[in-house]
């Protein structure tokens, strides 16, 4: 075979194994290809949309797990809440003090629904889009109750929901909860602090009783010196926590003993005491309001037998209802009546409340008709009756009695409460301090006791109340070695339990004897015996605890 | 003369399985990345965890001794461990997990007089 020959037939055998893509072959691979890929597509589609709805869900979930790490760990330790939302807000937004003072803010942007984080005037997209974004916020002792004071605030639930990003997807729900674990700086303990003493009377002053004159004056008459009766305005300077008086002006020049002291108006205080006969007095102090002098008006002798520890409430501008113990011990009531012309003193009908005994009676007013009287026993217990005061005749007569404590209830106090509780301080059991909630029947006039409350165990002796709030009252009390003590007793007032706060001893030498007076509702001003028989005045000033308790 | 057509179906089985393995790469690409995510968050959860756990140790070392000031180095929990330097009223606690992921937990705090000794925390920062 020629060479040009085998050169021709390698060329076919070429071709022939070749020739298995023509155009025509290829044109219907990729038809049937195509045909294929289109039957198959759809399915892609499927699986392709199923993985797009898992990474959406993916997506959520952790948007969901950044933002509740985010918020867990900002509020942890957070020093305190500054402003929330009501618990109810499904758009809500919280702002916290972090440890610097800087405040920060989570809330949901109106426009992108994304929840956003940042300094308040500052705020960045963090994790979204929130359909709800929820701050319940608790105190750091009842997790059932949502509160929205901020200084309170130590326990937040935040509850949101982030949306899917796709059409169908699922909406996926977050909450987490979170404790501010470090304590707010503007948090305070309760406390109660004194100002400086001041002995108002260097020679004596026994059994000071004291009423308010104005927001700075006060009077108190007290047995002075030659065991007479003297009077004198003090002046409170609550910014420096001083005391300082006026002119003392000796109101009865013979004896004058348990001095009470009842307002008539801006410039004149009725006043009942004990005279050198042991016999019941009263008499009209006029304080002169630009120099605080004192001068009086014609006394009158309300009891010529016996009258010892009067206490004096007012009925109205004209009447004052007086209790006291008689010369067999009884308990007598009799109502004053103060001329607000001449000043001069006439006494209604007398009415013996307790025909046994009746020592140290102490008087609240109900209303302008009843009169919540407590006093000790023969038997040295403590007592309360409802007196009824008729304002036509002005006679008196006495509801059921109540026997609060039938071991011992000397020397009690009454504070009021509200129209129909009291609070009772006195000396009990073990000689020592004791309270407890009277509650009156507004129906039928009858009184029920709460339960007792030691609120010293040493001794107690001569307790005075005063109210701070509704829940909260000052007591101050002849104490342990008859030092000057003084407590805050707070009263829940749903139970009516009473329990003990922060307390002082504001002489630890002698304190006996105190009387108290609110100056505000943080100050108070408190008269008392001291070692040497003297008067001494000072400013005590109370303190709530603001935010959560802030041990130690 | 009979032809032979063997060309067509590789070429077609060639451009099917690439498809498919772009499309399987990536969407398991995507998934890898999420798991990461996810297990990186964990690890740093554990972290944080374990510090927060070395803070509480030497609370409860402080409840007992107020004065107590060792520390911890090291010291072996859950799988990772944690070390604590206490210098004055400054508890520093750094937390590592079992992957070595660190957190650390600073707590400046006051101990109550009187025993129990209460312990409050007056300042805390996490991871800062």
């Amino acid at each position: 075979m020629k060479y040009q020959d085998k050169q021709n037939l390698s060329y076919k055998r070429f071709r022939a194994s070749r020739d298995g893509l023509t155009l025509m072959e290829m044109v219907i691979a990729l038809s049937i290809m195509t045909v294929i890929f289109a039957a198959i597509l759809p399915l892609f589609g499927q699986i392709r949309s199923g993985w797009d709805s898992q990474q959406a869900a993916a997506e959520t979930l952790q948007n969901g797990r950044i933002l509740i790490d985010h918020l867990n760990r900002n509020l942890t330790k957070a020093v305190k809440v500054t402003a929330v939302s009501n618990s109810l807000v499904t758009d809500g937004y919280i702002e916290f003090e972090d440890n610097d003072a800087n405040t920060f803010r989570y809330d949901v942007n109106s426009a992108s629904s994304y929840v956003e984080f940042g300094p308040v005037d500052n705020l960045s997209d963090l994790a979204g889009p929130a359909s709800q974004l929820k701050f319940t916020c608790y105190d750091p002792c009842d997790l059932d109750t949502p509160i929205t004071d901020v200084n309170s605030i130590r326990f937040v639930k935040v509850e949101t929901e982030l949306t899917n990003s796709l059409g169908l997807g699922k909406n996926m729900a977050f909450t987490t909860c979170a404790y501010l674990r470090v304590n707010p700086e503007s948090g305070t303990e309760e406390n109660l602090t004194m100002g400086t003493l001041f002995e108002y009377d260097i020679s004596q002053a026994k059994e000071p009783a004291l009423v308010q004159i104005d927001a700075t004056q006060y009077l108190c008459a007290y047995t002075g010196p030659g065991s007479d009766g003297w009077a004198v305005v003090l002046i409170v300077d609550t910014d420096n926590g001083t005391v300082s008086r006026a002119t003392a002006f000796e109101f009865a020049d013979v004896q004058a003993t348990t001095p009470a002291l009842a307002k008539i108006d801006d410039t004149h205080y009725l006043c009942v005491y004990t005279d050198k006969f042991s016999d019941g007095q009263v008499v009209v102090l006029t304080v002169n309001t630009g120099t605080w002098n004192i001068t009086k008006e014609t006394p009158f002798e309300y009891d010529t037998d016996y009258a010892v520890n009067p206490a004096l409430v007012k009925i109205n501008n004209t009447h004052y209802l007086c209790v006291y113990t008689d010369k067999f011990s009884d308990g007598q009531a009799v109502v004053l009546t103060v001329d607000t012309g001449t000043w001069n003193i006439t006494k209604e009908t007398l009415f013996e409340y307790d025909t046994d005994n009746a020592d140290t009676p102490a008087l609240a007013k109900i209303n302008d008709t009843h009169y919540l009287c407590v006093y000790t026993d023969k038997f040295s217990d403590g007592q309360a009756v409802v007196l009824t005061v008729d304002t036509g005749t002005w006679a008196i007569s006495s509801g059921t009695k109540l026997e609060y404590d039938n071991l011992n209830g000397q020397n009690p106090f009454l504070a009021e409460i509200d129209s129909t509780h009291y609070l009772c301080a006195y000396t009990g059991d073990g000689s020592d301090g004791w309270a407890v909630v009277l509650t009156v029947d507004s129906g039928t006039w009858t009184i029920s006791a709460g339960t007792k409350f030691e609120f010293d165990d040493s001794a107690c002796d001569n307790p005075a109340l005063a109210q701070i709030d509704t829940s909260h009252y000052l007591c101050a009390f002849s104490g342990s070695g008859s030092d000057g003590w003084a407590g805050v007793l707070a009263v829940a007032t749903d139970t009516w339990i009473i329990s003990k706060g922060v307390s002082l001893e504001f002489d630890n030498a002698k304190g006996t004897h105190p009387t108290l007076a609110q100056i505000d509702p943080n100050d108070f001003l408190c008269v008392y015996e001291d070692t040497n028989v003297d008067g001494q005045a000072f400013i005590m000033n109370y303190n709530p605890a603001t935010g959560p308790p802030v041990t130690p | 003369m009979k032809k032979r057509n063997f060309g067509s179906v590789l070429l077609m089985t060639i451009f099917v399985i690439a498809f498919l393995s772009a499309l399987v790469m990536g969407l398991l690409q995507m998934n890898t990345e999420e798991i990461q995510l996810v297990q990186n968050q964990i690890y740093a959860a554990q972290a944080l965890a374990t510090a927060e756990a070395g803070l509480n140790d030497v609370f409860s070392e402080l409840r007992t001794d107020p004065n107590w000031n060792s520390g911890f180095t090291d010291k072996a929990f859950e799988g990772g461990s944690y070390t604590v330097d206490v210098n004055d009223s400054t508890i520093t606690s750094t937390g590592t997990s079992s992957q070595n992921f660190d957190a650390r937990v600073e707590a400046e705090i006051t101990i109550g007089s009187t025993n129990p000794y209460t312990i409050r925390i007056d300042h805390l920062r996490i991871n800062e």
